[in-house]
């Protein structure tokens, strides 16, 4: 399987928010982000889980059969060294290190870096195409995130009705977005990374 | 060592322990399951095979197929594996006998979620497969209308021609390490 | 950004927007749906009945990673059971099975018993019983509309399809896509119903 492929693949078609709902509740929360900030947390955050999740499956449990327990050994090894590592992070004197440590303790626990890290692991890629999706699928997210923010700064606006203000008439922008996504096909992204 | 540490040791140790304990449980009950799965696909595969011989199983960590079987039908000997085939629109199950040299024998769907998923049709196997790769996307109007190009350019097919390259490979490994055992 | 809560709706996942993950995808089928709202559930109530046995037993610094590991076991647990149930409706649910581990509703429940002292084991009873209803329903509602048919969470490794309409009404609402729109029609409707109803305000 081509890189290339597996990037646009994890970038569109398989988009982590709009088509597989991961990392839904913070990206319907109002909140400022520090754009590339919060995107290399992210996205080092997503690919150190993937790789780590990838090689403790792959070397340590497989052989064993027991890939069951792979739940268990991301709640007390992989997720644990990620808190270690993003407060150790978050630690230093410098204010954008500050701001990355702690964007990643608290991505650490959330449903996109778990789920990308399942998916890269689930989906039989080598590492380096485990790493590969992982980093794909973070700009995917954040790719979706700041298209979704901008419609919400046109939203708040406009004159919608009262009940659809907010979350709601948000939650139909990602709908119609979902839509535009899905409709990037899987052929004609292997045509366009051949 | 002074008490406070002996307290502080005590206790990572106990909350280790029993972490160990659950993982245990989880690893026993899984163990026990994966006992029930193995039954359930190798009797799927001799109604499907008609055949009532059935070896022991060879393990493999792929995520679509974890058992590959050696079956003899008439005295030739044959490989089946159930894998488990999905895409956004649904998943399937499907028994896959190979013959030694790693081509398809026979395909035949054991369940499908929903009904009228691409894998749930088993001609879908025979009829498409091997065409349509090399000219995935349809490049004009006519192209479109060909039921072959159509297959070739869904995720079923790309996802389908590649879990049977896989499984392709395990069977020719496992016959040739069954050939080396032979000789 | 919700003000005040009522215990009559079910206000955690349309008004404060709550634990959407799963629905957005999984409620695209019915059968699935149900499988992963029942491992929702059933993790959120082991948790929330052991987490006063894990708060007199460990101390503080111990029981935030404890409480994810010990409900890390339970999702394990649960995937297992879902696998022998019926593998072809686990293998459906996906990634969504072991993702339970960080679903927010069993995350906050893991938050709130590792903090509070109070009993807050009925406040989450009530509040897991009302996203496994609503999941449910939203599940069964996309699954009729959407394909117009209902995948029944039966055991074993067939199909139990029930075919309703043989033309759909609405294919969009299977998608992803239809999971993203219904739940924005449900979340006004439900604000409508706070502001109508109830006299509540959500922003």
């Amino acid at each position: 399987m081509s890189y290339l492929f597996i990037v646009l693949t994890s970038v569109f078609s398989a988009n982590a928010l709009l088509v597989y709902g991961l990392g839904v509740c913070p990206a319907f929360r109002r909140e400022r982000r520090g754009p590339w900030v919060h995107l290399a947390a992210l996205a080092f955050v997503n690919a150190l889980a993937s790789i780590l999740f990838w090689i403790v499956r792959s070397f340590a449990l497989a052989p064993l059969g027991l890939e069951s327990l792979d739940i268990i050994l991301y709640a007390v090894l992989i997720a644990p060294l990620l808190k270690y590592l993003s407060r150790f992070i978050a630690s230093s004197p410098a204010v954008s290190l500050v701001r990355m440590g702690a964007a990643m303790d608290e991505a650490v626990t959330s449903c996109l870096v778990f789920g990308v890290a399942l998916i890269a692991t689930r989906s039989n890629f080598s590492l380096l195409e485990a790493l590969a999706a992982s980093i794909a699928a973070c700009l995917g997210y954040w790719l979706a995130l700041i298209v979704l923010d901008s419609i919400r700064e046109r939203l708040e606006l406009s004159d919608l009705p009262a009940s659809f203000r907010g979350a709601p008439a948000l939650l139909l922008s990602a709908g119609l977005m979902a839509m535009a996504f899905m409709g990037v096909d899987y052929a004609l992204l292997r045509s366009v990374a051949r | 060592m002074n008490k406070r540490r002996k307290d502080i040791l005590f206790e990572n140790i106990a909350a280790a322990a029993f972490l160990s304990v659950m993982a245990l449980l989880v690893a026993s009950a899984s163990f026990l399951l994966d006992n029930v799965a193995d039954r359930r696909d190798s009797s799927a595969l001799v109604k499907f095979a008609g055949s009532s011989s059935i070896g022991n199983p060879l393990l493999h960590s792929d995520s679509n197929f974890r058992r590959l079987y050696p079956i003899t039908r008439r005295g030739r000997l044959l490989y089946g594996s159930v894998v488990a085939l999905g895409d956004r629109l649904g998943q399937a199950r499907i028994a896959f006998l190979f013959a030694k040299d790693g081509s398809l024998d026979s395909a035949g769907v054991i369940g499908a979620i929903p009904g009228d998923l691409a894998f749930s049709r088993e001609g879908w196997f025979s009829e498409f497969l091997g065409k349509g790769g090399d000219f995935a996307f349809p490049m004009s109007k006519d192209d479109l209308r060909k039921a072959d190009t159509v297959s070739g350019a869904t995720e079923s097919f790309r996802l389908t021609s590649n879990v049977l390259e896989r499984l392709s490979r395990s069977v020719r490994q496992a016959a040739s390490i069954r050939d080396k055992g032979e000789d | 950004m919700e003000k005040k809560s009522s215990p009559f709706l079910p206000d955690l996942m349309l008004g404060s927007l709550v634990g959407l993950c799963p629905v957005i995808v999984v409620s695209g089928n019915f059968a699935s749906g149900v499988i992963v709202a029942l491992g929702i559930l059933f993790c959120t109530l082991v948790m929330s009945l052991l987490m006063p046995a894990l708060r007199s037993l460990f101390p503080e610094r111990l029981r935030a990673p404890l409480a994810f590991g010990l409900a890390a076991a339970f999702t394990a647990l649960y995937a297992v059971l879902a696998e022998a149930y019926s593998p072809l409706l686990s293998s459906l649910a996906g990634i969504f099975i072991p993702l339970t581990l960080v679903n927010c509703i069993v995350l906050a429940t893991l938050r709130r018993g590792i903090r509070t002292e109070e009993a807050t084991t009925r406040g989450v009873i009530l509040k897991s019983f009302m996203f496994f209803s609503l999941l449910i329903l939203v599940s069964a509602f996309r699954e009729i509309a959407g394909a117009g048919r209902i995948t029944l969470p039966m055991p074993g490794t067939e199909a139990h399809i029930l075919t309703l309409f043989s033309l759909p009404p609405l294919r969009l609402l299977t998608a992803p896509a239809g999971g993203f729109i219904l739940i924005g029609c449900l979340a006004a409707l439900y604000r409508f119903v706070q502001r109508r109803l109830l006299g509540r305000r959500i922003s």
